[in-house]
């Protein structure tokens, strides 16, 4: 009459795969598709090295291979298929009815679902082996690189098992149960992410990128998975998720011993958790809502108010609607009063800044250094990226600003934006303090150029930006290898210069322009028609604009006899055209030409051409919306199309000189 | 066999059973009786141990009935709702059930067939809910039961298939000592089987009895004069109802069969007969002092 102790359940195993091998059997069959059948189909010998490659990354888990897609999907459907019966009143009844303690069931489910995992993975891989031994595939991978892919795939499924199994026990709907697993896994880096973007409306100066290392976000398998690097996926990895799946196993069986069954169709089964989903779920929703309708009204902060109201409303009581199971749900309005009155204490603390985030400003004698810039890297591979960015130059676009005078700079200029309330426009720029403590302080900012420039002027003037910012002023005729100049607005080929004798008059006379340059210069992001590119001799190439201002670079290319090689000439052009508008940056496409409605003038005058020619300028950002008259050249090589296109700005003194021209456009 | 003491179960604030007490004796078949919403089925998930109850105690011959294979091996529940896995046809239940009960018996299992006379290659899922309920008897008699709690047992079943599974479910009380436990909201489907009767009101069991006892309690008359009522002729009967329609006398009475039968004939009669008593009209007078609206519970 006793029963044996053991664990193992043949007929529930059993009783198990009978019910549920289909599942196993379609995961095999398009494994089998999506890697044997589809690496013999491939014309033999596989000589081209390309194909060799995507077949030895089908192995690697390559991201883009739909085996990704089959580990996110088959393990979540297996767990639950397997688990259902305690989501369903009638089946849970029965099941826990049989002889079975809960432990024995939840291992013996559980090994149903491992078996049903591996038994595909492991007849794939068996395949495969097949193909390396007798086939010309044996070149493209190896044995060891196909247990490799078994246990990879092996590892993930149970990973993702493991994960499904333990949601699982906090629900008691098999549709909760998917929608719940897969929340889960992206809840973590969701959240983040919602934070930051929130906190950056909130906190003028907030960085997404200070709150941590986004590294992190990296280990979470779903992710790990979407851009899957082999050898990245170290042992630490390995472990790592092993531990983590014994971890959720375990867990899940205690949660299930504690699961009370009488709550089979209950959206969340533990009274504890009901509070943390119903308040989970406004909140979420809230910073959800809060971004989108802030963004849908053109960043206005009372509709960021206004979604996080309707948004963390509508959570809430949805999520009361469901955990209830009714409509009539209105008795729990106290909960969201309360939710609301946290909610307010907190914004309104941001909003006067009780945590001093928005005012704090390291003291000059804490501050080490300051990167100062355009930052898009990782920040926890700030220095290396710096590191990367000074021989790398421009790319990074990130300064270091380490001088006692320039730091002070730094200060001013970030004392002066603090004043500035939210700006909804201008350049995005990082000001991270590397404090002497080993901290950083970070910050981000939308400046204004044109507002700041008093505070920009000294940082932009100093030698050790500029230094950081046109590499060439320190660079030696024999550190570069080529010299390219381009007009863009001509057809002619781009003048290489190569003699270092050139290139040494070339940087000389630049060097000269930008170290004299000053703020009006290079502050704004003026588009330029004129390019010169500097290679070095590792191969990197930094761009500048050749500005009509750079006299003596224009002088020395007229002098050497190279100007009117690159140059558009006054001769090449067939006519200008004008026609009153607005700058924008819809110029680029030649649109505003194209508009047939807009009354035009035409001008053949040589001398003019030319003059307007000196004159235009190319889309200004800080004069964008201004009226200007809009000028489009016809070359003579192809008079039916607009070869360029700029502006004439109304101060422009070249405006008398064409009145009888602008009249007609009256 | 079944001793159920001061169990509390609520669903969240809602209060299903209080200080509920139960006991059933083993080889008895004990009726749970109560209307819908009265906490039957809970009352049942508990005793099968698949609740777990607030406070209190459920025991199996001795045994806390929560999370214990071993009772559950040689118990067989049979619920109001039925669910059996979807692709097994009868055969494979049965295999299924072998490797998990202990007991299982296939030589019965062999010889109910005749009794049930359905194919065994059938899907069980998609029988009709009668046959279902039929195949849920046949494999839960075939595990050898030393207790069988059942839900509503017989909805469903026709009139004949009835009597063949009280058959089937008597015939292992007598000879095997089976336990059986039969919830039912109908007092009358349970007369014939049961020998003990508790009924559920307001989450306690308000009364637990033997029905013979109070079945031999009980009595209806029927009593005519050929001229006068005779005035103190039932002065020594305790009478629970008393009716006259015309000469003749409608008489419920309490006690001794004999005594009282005795009693009545001093007062020379020219009509005595006894009248059969359904079991609901017996609760209905021996209960309807105690304060409940009993015909309410009983309906």
């Amino acid at each position: 009459m006793k029963l044996k102790k053991s664990l193992f359940s043949r007929g529930l195993i059993i009783s198990d795969i009978k019910r549920f091998w289909w599942v196993s059997t379609l995961y095999g069959i398009i494994l089998l598709i999506i890697l044997p059948l589809q690496q013999i189909t491939v014309e033999f010998p596989i000589k081209d090295q390309w194909r060799r490659k995507e077949i030895l990354d089908m192995l690697m888990l390559d991201n883009n291979s739909p085996q990704i897609l089959l580990i996110y999907i088959v393990p979540v459907i297996l767990a639950v298929l397997l688990f259902r019966y305690m989501h369903v009143s009638k089946s849970a009844a029965i099941i826990h009815a049989m002889p079975y303690s809960r432990k024995t069931l939840f291992f013996n489910h559980g090994a149903a679902g491992f078996l049903l995992l591996t038994i595909p993975v492991i007849v794939t891989g068996m395949v495969l082996t097949a193909l390396q031994i007798s086939t010309p595939l044996g070149e493209v991978y190896s044995l060891p690189q196909i247990l490799q892919w078994v246990s990879l795939t092996l590892l993930f499924n149970y990973l993702f098992f493991a994960i499904a199994v333990f949601v699982g026990m906090f629900t008691g709907s098999a549709i909760a149960h998917i929608v719940f697993t897969y929340i889960f896994h992206v809840l973590p880096a969701g959240i983040y992410v919602l934070i930051g973007y929130n906190l950056k409306y909130l906190l003028h100066g907030f960085s997404e990128t200070s709150i941590s290392s986004q590294t992190w976000i990296g280990i979470l398998p779903l992710f790990k998975l979407l851009g899957f690097e082999i050898e990245e996926f170290t042992v630490i990895y390995t472990v790592g998720y092993i531990v983590a799946i014994a971890l959720f196993l375990f867990m899940a069986m205690i949660l299930y011993e504690k699961r009370q069954l009488e709550t089979a169709g209950d959206i969340v089964v533990f009274p504890v958790m009901k509070p943390v989903f119903k308040y989970g779920v406004a909140a979420c929703g809230m910073l959800l809502g809060g971004v989108y309708f802030y963004h849908m009204a053109n960043q206005s902060f009372g509709m960021l108010l206004f979604g996080y109201f309707i948004s963390s409303f509508f959570g809430y009581w949805i999520s009361e609607i469901l955990l209830q199971k009714s409509f009539k749900v209105w008795r729990a309005y106290k909960g969201y009063i309360a939710y609301a009155a946290v909610v307010v204490v907190l914004l309104t603390s941001l909003s006067v800044d009780v945590f001093g985030y928005v005012r704090r400003i390291p003291q000059l004698g804490q501050i080490e250094k300051v990167y100062f810039g355009n930052y898009f890297g990782n920040w926890s591979d700030l220095d290396k990226a710096v590191e990367i960015g000074n021989s790398r130059v421009k790319y990074s676009d990130i300064y270091v600003i380490q001088q006692t005078e320039n730091i002070k700079n730094i200060i001013q200029l970030h004392k002066a934006l603090i004043q500035k309330p939210y700006q909804k426009e201008g350049m995005s720029r990082h000001i991270i303090y590397k404090l002497k403590n080993g901290r950083y302080l970070v910050r981000n900012y939308l400046i204004d150029e044109t507002h700041q420039a008093p505070f920009l002027k000294p940082i932009y003037a100093s030698m050790e930006y500029k230094i950081q910012r046109f590499p060439v002023l320190k660079q030696q005729a024999k550190d570069i290898e080529t010299i390219e100049i381009e007009d863009s607005r001509t057809d002619k080929n781009p003048m290489i210069l190569a003699d270092k004798q050139d290139i040494e008059g070339l940087i000389q006379h630049l060097q000269q322009e930008l170290r004299e340059a000053d703020f009006e210069e290079f502050s704004e992001r003026n588009e330029g028609y004129v390019y010169i590119r500097i290679r070095d001799v590792e191969d990197r190439i930094v761009h500048y604009n050749l500005r009509k201002s750079y006299t003596s670079v224009i002088q020395w290319l007229q002098d050497k006899g190279y100007y009117e090689k690159i140059m558009l000439m006054p001769e090449e052009i067939e006519s200008a055209v004008l026609i009153k508008g607005k700058v924008t940056t819809e110029y680029y496409y030649g649109k505003m030409m194209e508009d047939k409605a807009a009354k035009r003038v035409e001008i053949k005058d040589k001398q003019i051409i030319q003059k307007i020619l000196e004159t235009y300028s190319p889309y200004q950002h800080k004069r964008r919306n201004e009226d200007a008259i809009v000028v489009g050249f016809y070359l003579k090589n192809s008079p039916k199309y607009v070869w360029t296109q700029g502006f004439l700005f109304e101060d422009s003194a070249i405006l008398q000189e064409l009145e009888p021209y602008l009249k007609q456009l009256n | 066999m079944i001793e159920v003491k001061n169990l509390n179960k609520s669903f969240n604030t809602f209060k299903v059973l209080e200080d509920l007490n139960l006991h059933v004796k083993k080889g008895s078949v004990y009726g749970l009786i109560g209307p819908n919403g009265a906490g039957k089925t809970t009352l049942i998930k508990l005793l099968t141990g698949i609740y777990r109850q607030d406070s209190g105690t459920v025991m199996i011959n001795g045994k806390s009935v929560f999370e214990n294979e071993n009772i559950r091996a040689s118990m067989v529940y049979i619920p109001d709702e039925l669910y059996f896995f979807s692709q097994y046809s009868i055969e494979e239940m049965a295999k299924f059930y072998a490797s998990i009960y202990p007991n299982w018996n296939w030589e019965r299992y062999e010889r109910l067939k005749h009794v049930f006379s359905i194919d065994v290659k059938r899907r069980i899922t998609r029988l009709s809910k009668g046959m279902q309920k039929q195949v849920a008897f046949w494999l839960g008699i075939c595990i050898m039961p030393e207790v069988m709690i059942l839900d509503e047992p017989v909805d469903g079943l026709d009139p004949v298939m009835r009597k063949k599974v009280w058959n089937l479910v008597l015939q292992d009380v007598y000879e095997r000592q089976t336990t059986v436990l039969i919830s039912s909201h109908n007092l009358r489907e349970l007369e014939d089987v049961c020998n003990y009767v508790g009924i559920l009101h307001d989450g306690k069991i308000v009364v637990e009895t033997e029905l013979d006892d109070i079945k031999s309690d009980i009595h209806k008359l029927q009593i005519a004069f050929s001229g006068e009522i005779p005035e103190a002729f039932l002065n020594n009967v305790q009478v629970l109802k008393r009716t006259q329609i015309g000469s003749i006398l409608m008489l419920i009475v309490k006690g001794n069969k004999e005594k009282v039968l005795a009693e009545i004939k001093n007062a020379n009669p020219v009509l005595l007969d006894i009248l059969p008593l359904t079991l609901e009209e017996i609760f209905i007078y021996e209960l309807g002092g105690m304060g409940y609206e009993i015909e309410e519970v009983l309906i």
